[in-house]
């Protein structure tokens, strides 16, 4: 692995300290805001994309997958190509109402198998041998926005995707438990003494006013929403009901990100990986559902990515081994071609059993920075590439 | 020296004052640097139990023993981040243990594998206070160095530079200081044949090695990877550029230029660290006003502050290295190769939450204004969520609350006295309420 040319991503930094122009953030609606929300879910593991949207015409998958290949019968049949994995019916539907994109042979030149820095690499959008400090979506954030809760990560600790120098983005699992602790009354009686003059403690003391005001603003708002649908009962599932309700109670949040793990199924991987699509199909469907019914389907975009795929010959314990090229999956109500994105039928082009990619996946990024997000992405990615142009 | 002068000496030169410092009324600059550098930078390995397989039991493991193999090896290092932490916690040789934690924040290096990681950390050790040169070359060797950065892959058939690359840019002249692309060639050509056996043990493999004739840095001869190290440090950028390093970690983010020189002048060209630090921590500016309380801390330094003051014990010690993943920061597991940032970079809307609320999630169940109870034995009487568990010494806070005055108190917690109204906003009652309430101040971040 080489780690050539750190790059700080500090091009955009802006102070963004002022306190005067956040509490006018918060209190009008930003003209800039366009309505339109990205919700980010991350595959942790190294999904197998080849059982996820399977070449099922294609007697090679069945030879180099004599145990694990997936019965025709049992698929969601796309196209005279593709097929969607059992546990993907929900898919199947989205397809059908033009609400899914499916690019297949998505990575990036010398492409890491290690689940560190493949996930590294994924999140701050970097090249193979090039080290990173802040996130995209950390980036773009530094760029663009001001609150705190300009990204709201599912979960207790910020995804490195989000972390940008001017320390946006929050991370809770329940609006509710977020706004009690952060204006307990000790903390909350702190706000008068923000005024210091020692400029690190001055830092801290708006960081923390800013942590309670975007709490209070947020559960004020979230409070009242309900959601009609019943969600499965999964932690995925949950967080995607919490994010949905965010999305209806209208606050300025522009970015949400969760995280479903486990994909790493290097043995036995039949049971685990459906399980684990049923999850990802279901929650996402009862998502899709829940905004639909707030009228917000139509300003949703959702990304669906893995750090990488895995090979395509299965392994003597029943599973896969880490790979690389995989597809990438766009969900939303005004998806400009939805579809299946690119021509899968050499879906099984690979080298050494590794399948090869022929789309990088920043320009994916580009697509949502440029068209949904509406920033420039050459700034934000430190580089240029042809956005996809499905948004 | 006065308190707030002694008390920020303690806070650079090792984790902050305790009980014992808070009491003792300090002698001279002079005597109390003196002091620390002598005696207390003793010398201890840090180990840990571990069974050593040799060279051919590890060569001929079976698949199910290497998954084995594997598993043992990230349990280990998860024990030895919680030895290294309790180490920097409580070791009376603070001053070498500061200065292991600075060059493993320099030298970084991520490794899977308890042996090479506990030598790793133990060279650290050894040569953290003596001559950098000797520092460098042992790292260079060290098995986790050697597979982090890819050197043990580096041969003359089909030399790998990434070492040789990083050597320069990250761990000793900076990004494009003086070198060329040239000189990375060749310096990688001079690292070739650099290998570790699988127990750890550094070799020089000659048939990997090329002896040839090397340009570098204006110099030619058959060097080898020692000479790259020492031709690297005739160059006085070199001493610059670790001058920067260490001012910015034991002074203040923005250096002063004018000390920085000053610093060179110490540093090059016999590189001895303990001489340069006997010099920051003797000099007038490490003192000046502008550099005491000017840091943000480390999530390290919230928790051994914390323990400095309220030392406790924790039923699951794994929940530390819990803490330590929602701070940010977990020993042994940099994010990327250029190690941790620092400064406002640990900050965002949960780490900051997270830090304010630490003391009172470990003390008292997580609430920060109501009563701490006097007695071990009356915490069941409260009803609370017992986050952590942990167990403080009541004891000590006693003492701590007879023996130090509020003054001293301040000085050790935040490095200044708050003001009046803050104060007075912390007052309560209870004497460990109001200190719970001090240590849960923003105030308490900074070092």
């Amino acid at each position: 692995m080489k780690r050539r040319a750190f790059i700080r991503g500090s091009l955009l930094a802006g102070s963004g300290l002022m306190i005067p122009g956040f509490l006018k953030a918060l209190q009008k609606p930003n003209p800039q805001f366009n309505g339109k929300r990205l919700i980010v879910v991350q595959l942790s593991g190294g999904n197998d994309g080849l059982n996820t949207v399977v070449p099922y015409t294609n007697d090679l998958y069945y030879q180099l997958r004599p145990t694990i290949a997936l019965p025709k019968t049992k698929l969601h049949h796309l196209s005279d190509e593709l097929a969607l994995h059992p546990s993907m019916p929900n898919f199947h539907s989205l397809y059908h109402n033009g609400e899914l994109n499916i690019i297949n042979h998505v990575g990036y030149p010398n492409q890491n198998k290690s689940h560190f820095r493949a996930t590294d690499i994924w999140l701050s959008a970097s090249d193979a041998n090039e080290n990173r400090q802040y996130g995209w979506l950390g980036q773009y954030m530094d760029a663009e926005c001001e609150l705190p809760h300009s990204a709201i990560q599912s979960g207790n600790q910020l995804s490195s995707a989000l972390k940008g120098s001017k320390g946006l983005g929050m991370a809770f699992s329940d609006p509710q438990q977020l706004y009690r602790i952060s204006n307990e009354s000790y903390l909350k009686g702190l706000s008068r003494f923000a005024n210091q003059q020692n400029s690190q403690v001055r830092y801290l003391y708006q960081t923390l006013k800013r942590t309670q005001d975007s709490s209070a603003d947020i559960y004020r708002k979230y409070k009242h929403i309900s959601s009609p649908i019943n969600y499965p009962n999964t932690q995925f599932a949950h967080s995607l009901k919490m994010i949905a309700s965010l999305i209806g109670a209208d606050i300025q949040t522009k970015i949400y990100y969760t995280e479903l793990g486990g994909f790493d199924t290097h043995s036995n991987q039949l049971g685990r990986q459906a399980n684990l699509l049923k999850q990802l199909d279901e929650g996402l469907w009862a998502l899709r559902q829940d905004l639909k019914s707030k009228n917000q389907w139509c300003n949703t975009l959702v990304l669906i990515f893995s750090e990488f795929g895995r090979r395509i010959n299965e392994n003597g314990s029943k599973g896969t081994d880490h790979g690389k090229a995989n597809n990438v999956f766009l969900l939303g109500g005004q998806l400009k071609k939805p579809g299946v994105v690119n021509d899968a039928s050499d879906l099984l082009h690979a080298e050494g059993n590794d399948l090869l990619h022929h789309l990088d996946f920043r320009r994916i990024y580009a697509d949502i920075l440029q068209n949904w997000l509406q920033t420039n992405s050459t700034n934000i990615l430190n580089k240029h590439f042809r956005p996809m142009n499905l948004i | 020296m006065q308190q707030v002068y002694y008390y920020h000496l303690l806070k650079r030169a090792g984790f902050g004052p305790d009980l014992k410092h808070m009491m003792r009324v300090p002698s001279t600059r002079t005597a109390t640097v003196e002091n620390i550098i002598t005696h207390h930078s003793g010398y201890e390995a840090l180990t840990i139990d571990y069974p050593k397989y040799t060279k051919e039991q590890i060569r001929q493991f079976k698949p199910e023993e290497r998954k084995a193999f594997q598993k043992l090896n990230r349990q280990k290092i998860t024990e030895f981040n919680i030895a290294w932490l309790k180490r920097m916690a409580e070791s009376t040789n603070f001053f070498r243990e500061r200065m292991v934690y600075f060059w493993s924040n320099h030298f970084v290096v991520l490794g899977r594998n308890i042996r090479f990681t506990e030598s790793y950390n133990n060279t650290l050790r050894t040569h953290a206070l003596g001559n950098f040169k000797d520092l460098c070359t042992a790292v260079s060797q060290e098995a986790n160095m050697l597979n982090y950065l890819d050197n043990n892959k580096n041969k003359k058939q089909a030399p790998n530079e990434n070492y040789a690359r990083e050597l320069m840019e990250l761990f000793t002249l900076g990004r494009d200081v003086i070198y060329t692309e040239s000189d990375v060639k060749e310096a990688a050509r001079a690292l070739t044949g650099w290998r570790n056996t699988p127990e750890g043990k550094f070799i020089e493999v000659k048939k990997h090695h090329d002896f040839g004739q090397k340009h570098f840095l204006g110099q030619k001869g058959n060097f080898d990877g020692e000479d790259i190290i020492t031709i690297i440090l005739e160059q006085k950028e070199c001493a610059r550029f670790i001058c920067q390093k260490i001012y910015r970690h034991f002074i203040n983010e923005t250096i002063n230029p004018p000390f920085l020189e000053a610093m060179v002048e110490v540093f090059y060209p016999n590189y001895n660290i303990a001489e340069l630090m006997k010099f920051l921590f003797l000099s007038d500016w490490f003192y000046d006003p502008v550099n005491i309380a000017c840091q943000i801390k480390s999530p390290l330094e919230v928790l051994t502050s914390i323990y400095k003051v309220a030392p406790f014990t924790i039923d699951k010690p794994k929940k530390l290295i819990a803490i330590q993943k929602t701070l940010g920061q977990v020993l042994l597991q940099p994010p990327n190769v250029a190690g941790w940032p620092g400064g406002k970079s640990w900050i965002d809307s949960n780490t900051l939450m997270f830090r304010l609320r630490l003391p009172s999630l470990l003390f008292n169940g997580g609430m920060i204004d109501s009563e701490l109870p006097m007695e071990e034995n009356q915490m069941h009487l409260k009803k609370k969520q017992q986050f952590f568990k942990a167990k403080v010494d009541w004891g000590a806070l006693k003492k701590l609350e007879e023996k130090v005055d509020e003054t001293s108190l301040q000085y050790a917690l935040f490095g200044t006295l708050l003001n009046k109204e803050l104060f007075q906003y912390t007052q309560d009652d209870d004497w460990n309420t109001h200190l719970l309430k001090l240590m849960s101040l923003p105030e308490f971040q900074i070092c």
